[in-house]
């Protein structure tokens, strides 16, 4: 984490997530383009390879943005969350491809071999602008202009405004960025994939979809689209109860609120409940009960998800690690959260509605030996 | 996520659930037939000199030649089409099946063989052709009367796909 800077540090999970995307990316591809062959041998496949690229860019899109709410509704999909970004970035050269195309032989180092490598994709802007007297790039903008239709709107600029947005996302993916704009601005920056999103839908609706009736293509995007909306609504509408605030059968006294039963919280795992506004982890272990901020100060991930794991409160999403009793990394680390006072009373928790600063040695609470086998 | 953020996630979804499925179903109801242009518009096509449109029982077919084993299949005719009282020859070209090529425009050439690894720069250029479309064409003053070869040529290739004899008689006003 943060002992000695690494710019990227792989492991072999990442690894692994990695050549699998790019070995169903490269399938995806061969099996649009030979399709299209074995349709009809005519077809044009700088045509094609331009629909193979975009399509593949559009598809990897939904499954990116399905996978935050896959996460919140079941927690087996945790591991797609694990190293998303690497998706995103993929997704992003993708597009690229797509609207400006790539020539292999043209990368720095492999521009000097003695033989040409046959791998080369025409992007958009050069198939569909490059046949006039203008620039390419002043054609894309000037070529169609009618921004005030909705059918004749510039689905291209769509695409542009997409691909830029994707773009600023990808050069900020890096934790240097994270860790430089704190968590909470990058998140915010980063949840512009949803204007990118609602662009890119528009590129395609008013592009492709104008021009390619097929009900196949229509049907494909329709559902793309209620699948991304479905899930996210459900998600949120689940999210939303818990952050619904205690209700407590009694007011709460000396800046206390009871948030449940000993009972209620698995060993060695948390109950997230929402106080003052903000949502806390309340996790039980070794016969105690320690309460932090519910935000890991990674990525923000739900401390509460996870485990207690060697001592240490772990989340669920990329493995940061906190000390319950001060909510700071263990050493040489320097991330910490907030943490909250606790009191068991009985077999009723209360936990203190004001937070101490992160790193506050917060002693935990300990469970009456009497019902701590019960517990 | 602190609850800002997910406050502000929340609100931005119930936004882009509404407004996406509202444009995505604008986009297909609102969609254009791309079908003849209005009437107001056929001054426009008379002066840009295009050929009038003018329904079947008014054409005569003149003469007619098919080139099945070009690369991009056609027939011509030569067509004789009568409006307000005037007669006029065509030359329509009418693609035998869908064209697979991209970008494809015809032009003519005047000699007995011509070239097909390059467009020659004396060509006159007749129009476009797309789809199964029949495409009837005004025959210019230089072509009239004269014997040349039809080329088939390919703008997103670059390339000339066909060059098909077409005889005098077919270009004769």
């Amino acid at each position: 984490m943060s002992v000695a800077y690494k710019s990227i540090q792989w492991n072999r999970t990442k690894i692994i997530y990695d050549l699998l995307l790019l070995a169903a990316i490269a399938i995806y591809l061969f099996l649009f383009t030979w399709s299209a062959q074995q349709i009809s041998p005519d077809l044009e496949m700088l045509g094609i390879q331009i629909r193979a690229f975009g399509s593949a860019a559009f598809i990897l899109l939904h499954v990116i943005l399905s996978i935050g709410p896959l996460c919140r509704l079941n927690r087996k999909f945790l591991p797609l969350l694990y190293n998303r970004r690497h998706m995103g970035v993929t997704m992003f050269f993708l597009g690229l491809i797509h609207a400006i195309g790539f020539n292999l032989s043209s990368l720095p180092l492999l521009d000097k071999l003695p033989f040409k490598i046959p791998f080369k994709v025409t992007g958009a802007l050069y198939w569909y602008h490059d046949f006039g007297d203008l620039d390419p790039i002043v054609s894309q903008f000037a070529g169609n202009t009618h921004y005030g239709s909705l059918v004749r709107f510039p689905f291209e600029t769509l695409g542009v405004i997409g691909l830029a947005i994707l773009f600023l996302m990808a050069i900020t993916s890096h934790d240097f960025w994270l860790a430089n704009l704190t968590a909470p601005i990058w998140k915010g920056l980063h949840m512009m994939v949803y204007v990118a999103y609602a662009a890119l839908v528009g590129h395609v609706a008013l592009g492709a979809i104008q021009t390619n009736r097929h009900p196949l293509l229509t049907v494909v995007v329709g559902l793309g689209l209620i699948w991304i909306t479905v899930i996210h609504l459900i998600a949120a509408l689940k999210e939303r109860r818990g952050d619904q605030p205690i209700r407590n059968t009694a007011p709460a006294t000396d800046n206390f609120v009871e948030i449940g039963s000993i009972y209620d919280i698995p060993n060695t795992r948390a109950k997230i409940v929402s106080v003052a506004g903000e949502r806390v982890a309340v996790f039980k272990y070794d016969g105690k009960v320690s309460a932090i901020s519910n935000v890991c100060q990674h990525q923000n991930g739900p401390l509460g998800e996870g485990k207690f794991i060697d001592g240490c409160i772990t989340c669920p999403w990329h493995g940061y690690q906190y000390l319950p009793e001060t909510g700071a990394s263990p050493p040489p680390f320097v991330e910490s959260v907030p943490t909250f006072n606790v009191q068991v009373r009985g077999d009723r928790i209360f936990v203190s509605t004001i937070p101490n600063p992160p790193g506050t040695q917060t002693p935990a609470a300990h469970i009456p030996p009497e019902l701590e086998g019960q517990a | 996520m602190i609850h800002e953020r997910r406050q502000t996630h929340f609100w931005s979804f119930v936004a882009l659930a509404c407004i996406l499925p509202l444009g995505f179903l604008a986009s297909l109801l609102l969609r254009p037939s791309y079908g003849p242009a209005a009437s107001s518009s056929t001054s426009l096509f008379d002066n840009a000199g295009f050929t009038p449109s003018v329904t079947p029982d008014e054409i005569e077919v003149l003469k007619q030649v098919d080139w099945a084993d070009a690369v991009v299949p056609i027939k011509g005719e030569a067509i004789k089409v009568t409006e307000a009282g005037a007669p006029q020859v065509l030359l329509a070209v009418t693609p035998s099946r869908a064209i697979q090529q991209p970008d494809v425009l015809v032009y003519w050439l005047e000699g007995k063989q011509a070239s097909t690894d390059a467009l020659a720069e004396n060509a006159l250029f007749l129009g476009s052709l797309v789809g199964t479309s029949r495409r009837a064409f005004t025959v210019p003053t230089a072509m009239q009367g004269k014997a040349g070869n039809l080329l088939i040529y390919s703008q997103g290739k670059d390339s000339v796909l066909s060059a098909l004899p077409l005889s005098a008689d077919m270009t004769t006003p």
